[in-house]
């Protein structure tokens, strides 16, 4: 009787034990979470501009699509739009086989080619790199150009006409 | 009751015979050395490593002993252990310095990234990492490159700088991004970043070391606002971007930014409208030439400062389909 009730007493103190470990065990592992949490932003802020600088830098950045009602922006979209016409108008001509009409559109491709090229610089010159590659790639993704962006970008840098050739 | 007991005790024997269990199955550190020396098989290494790097900094006097013997593909694969271990391997940079400045090892590039992995506590490998800048093979200099901006010393950002001066076009922006990843350390090389910056000609390449001198913060705003009077406008417009990412940073240089503002490059008032908007965007003074801005000739500039003063996001907000600006 005596021996039962002791073990009793031994099992229940082993419960409890286990008990008590499990909720301190759980609330210790909360606590860390927290705290490398907060380590883990303390460690964020200690880069190399002060977290409030960070801050403000998050504040003034414009997302891509609000830069995208720059007036550079919207010109160099127009200016897109332009020559992929100009670019329509040229293939038409040379297919017509009026060499006169043909070198008209010759020449209308080139003038929006670099209608393209100077608004694309006056972009790049007011947009941070990583910003402009993202907007010349929204403003792309829109035209109705199978090459993808890269060869726009191409034909716009290197002014290439693609005459006599798939555009 | 008594079950319960039994219970309880066959769980508690359960777990210590578990404990036993795995420390059975873990082989020792010798059995492992071994199989890494004497095994054929690439897997068979490669495990081998790996279970090493669990131990830890108890198998780093070991491993050492493996850098230096005479198999090539040995050493590879303690510099691999190694690696794994990151900062716990520092006792081992001396080892690792000395394959550095074995000529053409093939374990150079797998001791470079082990001494990337160790980090800041690699810092004694620095020069011999930087005799390596001029290396023939690209990969060699770029796992150099890597290897010093994970150091991030100021001898590390150093020996970054004489990088930007050798003739080696395809890994001057690799360079300008691993002087950034330096941090303040960078600050050691401040002036050298700006005297590039200014000479290059590529575009793209001086945004990003104008970039990365704003990131120093504070201690590099002195420089960039001698720049708002320089020559060509290019300059004058990259030293207004760097500063408006400083953000609040940059708020000492409110003055020299409205002088900019009238500058007769647009991209130059163009980007002293959003510095301003970033560095002191509670300022009246601010705010005052701010809208005056909004009536400059470059449409550019009036959405500028009209984006600082927060009125384009007014009238996005407000569903207008046309912008303060206009």
């Amino acid at each position: 009787m005596i021996s039962e009730i002791w073990m009793r007493r031994v099992t229940q103190a082993m419960l409890s034990t286990a008990l008590v470990a499990a909720v301190v065990g759980m609330a210790w592992y909360s606590s860390s979470k927290n705290r490398t949490a907060e380590e883990d932003a303390s460690v964020g802020g200690q880069e190399m501009v002060p977290s409030d600088a960070l801050d403000a830098e998050a504040a003034s950045a414009s997302s891509p699509s609000e830069t995208r009602s720059m007036p550079a922006c919207v010109d160099l979209q127009q200016a897109l739009d332009g020559l992929d016409q100009a670019r329509a108008a040229l293939l038409r001509e040379a297919a017509a086989g009026d060499s006169e009409t043909a070198a008209q559109a010759v020449q209308g491709y080139r003038q929006a080619v670099e209608a393209v090229r100077q608004n694309a610089e006056r972009l790049r010159s007011r947009s941070m790199p990583d910003e402009y590659r993202s907007l010349w790639q929204a403003l792309t993704s829109n035209r109705n150009d199978e090459r993808g962006d890269e060869s726009g970008l191409a034909e716009v840098e290197l002014g290439i006409l693609s005459v006599g050739s798939r555009p | 009751m008594r079950l319960r007991f039994v219970v309880a005790v066959a769980v508690c024997g359960l777990a210590a015979c578990l404990q036993a269990a795995v420390a059975n199955g873990t082989e020792s550190l010798n059995g492992l050395c071994q199989r890494l020396k004497n095994s054929a098989s690439f897997v068979e290494r490669l495990h081998a490593a790996e279970a090493l790097a669990e131990y830890g900094g108890r198998a780093v006097p070991a491993l050492r002993g493996l850098l230096q013997y005479p198999d090539s593909g040995v050493r590879e694969f303690a510099a691999v252990a190694l690696s794994r271990m990151g900062p716990e391997a520092e006792p081992a940079v001396p080892e690792l310095i000395g394959l550095l400045a074995m000529p053409a090892d093939p374990s150079v590039s797998t001791v470079l990234a082990t001494l990337a992995r160790i980090g800041p506590a690699a810092a004694p490998a620095v020069p011999a990492i930087a005799r390596l800048l001029p290396d023939s093979d690209w990969r060699v200099r770029e796992d150099a490159i890597e290897a010093l901006a994970s150091i991030g010393t100021a001898d590390a950002a150093l020996a970054l700088a004489t990088q930007l001066e050798r003739d080696l076009p395809d890994q001057k922006l690799e360079t300008i991004m691993a002087i950034r990843e330096c941090g303040p350390a960078a600050g050691a090389i401040l002036s050298e970043l700006v005297e590039f910056g200014s000479k290059t000609s590529d575009a793209g390449l001086r945004d990003e070391v104008f970039l990365s001198v704003a990131r120093l913060g504070e201690p590099a705003l002195d420089e960039l606002v001698l720049l708002l009077d320089a020559d060509p406008a290019v300059l004058r417009r990259c030293a207004a971007m760097a500063i408006g990412q400083m953000g609040l940073a940059g708020r000492a240089a409110v003055p020299e930014l409205q002088v900019a503002l009238r500058d007769p490059d647009a991209a130059v008032r163009f980007w002293a409208a959003r510095a301003l908007g970033a560095v002191a965007p509670a300022d009246p003074r601010v705010q005052f030439v701010l809208w005056q801005a909004l009536s400059d000739p470059d449409a550019d500039v009036c959405w500028a400062a009209a984006e600082s003063l927060g009125l384009n996001t007014m009238a996005r907000a407000g569903g207008t389909t046309k912008g303060a600006a206009e």
